[in-house]
């Protein structure tokens, strides 16, 4: 066909079809996060001390990271998501927020609420109570926070995934692994109005593990579904 | 001193067909359609010049991808915003799709390295009645030289010394021509051990 017939051809669709919102998968988007909220509700539970929590500096400072993460992932992913836009200063700064991360969840931050232990390390990007942790169930308790987390970022990552093919990434596995972040991180946030106390710093390893495994499914389902 | 008045003097070039070229693209996106097959109509010149650079094919190879990009621009239209420039966002996409011909043309290239192997006779098979036939065939994409001298040396089980007298090639030609010839046979039809 002569290049010149197809670019007659594309005006003229251009014409007809008027020129379109992509709101609904937003929508979609939003539906999920509360999607998993309410799976949290249902099968993890709320913290039953969040209003005493609200009164505690660190938990402030912890949700505030997390939304970070959050916000700084998105941006990230909206850039990969549109071909010739940079990335690189973005990518920083959200190195910048993940390095936070570990180190705060690596420190033993106060977390006292009503009952100060002096025998306890609090650990903080979980909130944690090591003294509830036996040797023989670190693991278990490792291996339950991390796919807990990943659990419940799984049904964002996949509306984000299918946000995204409505887009035009010209590399699709980093945008993929992008979305796998602020999956893991929205994730993180909603743990963290459930994780408060009753767990142990291998829970918070775990949540960790877990944010660090979204982004490599979220690559590999870009690899194989965000190609265009 | 004058490369860098040239320089400036692209630079400027280049600004102001960018320039050109988004007026013209959010005049287009805003409906009107002779904007849009005018903004195509350019995009598509310089697409040619720079698929051209990249594949060193055909035209009408050249062409195809050109067309397939035209037809992605078209169809992620609306991923383009006004805050960061068209022509980074055409060429963008273009990287993209030469990339993905590129890929496809390996992938093609490929299978049709299989597919000659299968039509090769294969010592394997079962309707090989005949394996000196197979030999024969292998035997005659050789020069004649190492073909007679592999034929003599271990086919018909002659010496080294022997086959020099039969072929009149000194002894350390024949056996530098039975190395060639069996080295040949292996690049050719050989497993690569």
């Amino acid at each position: 066909m002569k290049t010149d017939a197809l670019i007659a051809q594309l005006t003229a669709e251009m014409q007809s079809a008027p020129p379109r919102r992509a709101w609904h998968r937003w929508a979609v988007v939003a539906a999920t996060v509360l999607f998993s909220l309410w799976l949290l509700r249902t099968y993890w539970g709320m913290a039953p001390n969040l209003h005493q929590l609200t009164q505690v500096p660190a938990f402030w400072f912890k949700l505030l990271l997390l939304v970070c993460a959050c916000v700084t992932a998105s941006s990230v992913m909206w850039r990969l998501s549109q071909p010739g836009r940079p990335t690189k200063p973005l990518v920083w700064q959200l190195c910048m927020i993940l390095s936070a991360l570990v180190v705060m969840a690596c420190s033993p931050f106060v977390f006292d609420i009503d009952t100060p232990r002096v025998d306890s390390t609090r650990w903080a990007l979980a909130g944690v109570n090591p003294l509830h942790s036996g040797q023989g169930s670190a693991w278990r308790t490792l291996w339950w926070a991390g796919s807990g987390l990943c659990a419940l970022a799984m049904p964002m990552l996949l509306a984000l995934v299918w946000m995204l093919r409505d887009m035009a990434a010209t590399r699709p596995a980093w945008a993929g692994a992008s979305a796998g972040f602020v999956a893991s991180a929205l994730s993180a946030v909603l743990f963290s109005l459930h994780a408060t106390d009753p767990s142990s710093p291998f829970a918070t390893l775990g949540y960790l593990v877990g944010m660090a495994l979204m982004p490599l499914i979220g690559a590999v389902l870009g690899r194989w579904l965000l190609r265009w | 001193m004058s490369a860098a008045l040239a320089g400036e003097f692209v630079d400027a070039r280049l600004k102001t067909l960018e320039a050109h070229l988004q007026t013209l693209w959010l005049q287009a996106i805003a409906g009107n359609g002779a904007c849009y097959a005018q903004v195509l109509h350019e995009l598509s010149g310089l697409l040619r010049k720079f698929v051209q650079r990249r594949l060193h094919t055909s035209s009408q190879d050249t062409e195809d991808v050109v067309q397939d990009i035209l037809l992605a621009i078209h169809q992620k239209r609306h991923t383009y915003q006004s805050d960061y420039p068209l022509t980074a966002w055409v060429y963008a996409i273009a990287r993209y799709k030469v990339i993905d011909h590129l890929r496809a043309r390996q992938r093609r290239a490929d299978t049709q390295d299989l597919s000659d192997d299968e039509s090769a006779p294969s010592l394997w098979s079962q309707d090989t009645h005949d394996i000196e036939d197979l030999l024969a065939h292998m035997l005659s994409s050789l020069s004649d030289k190492q073909r007679l001298t592999i034929e003599h040396t271990k086919l018909a089980g002659h010496s080294i010394a022997e086959t020099a007298q039969l072929t009149g090639q000194s002894e350390a030609a024949v056996k530098a021509n039975v190395h060639r010839g069996l080295k040949a046979l292996v690049k050719k039809f050989g497993m690569h051990t």
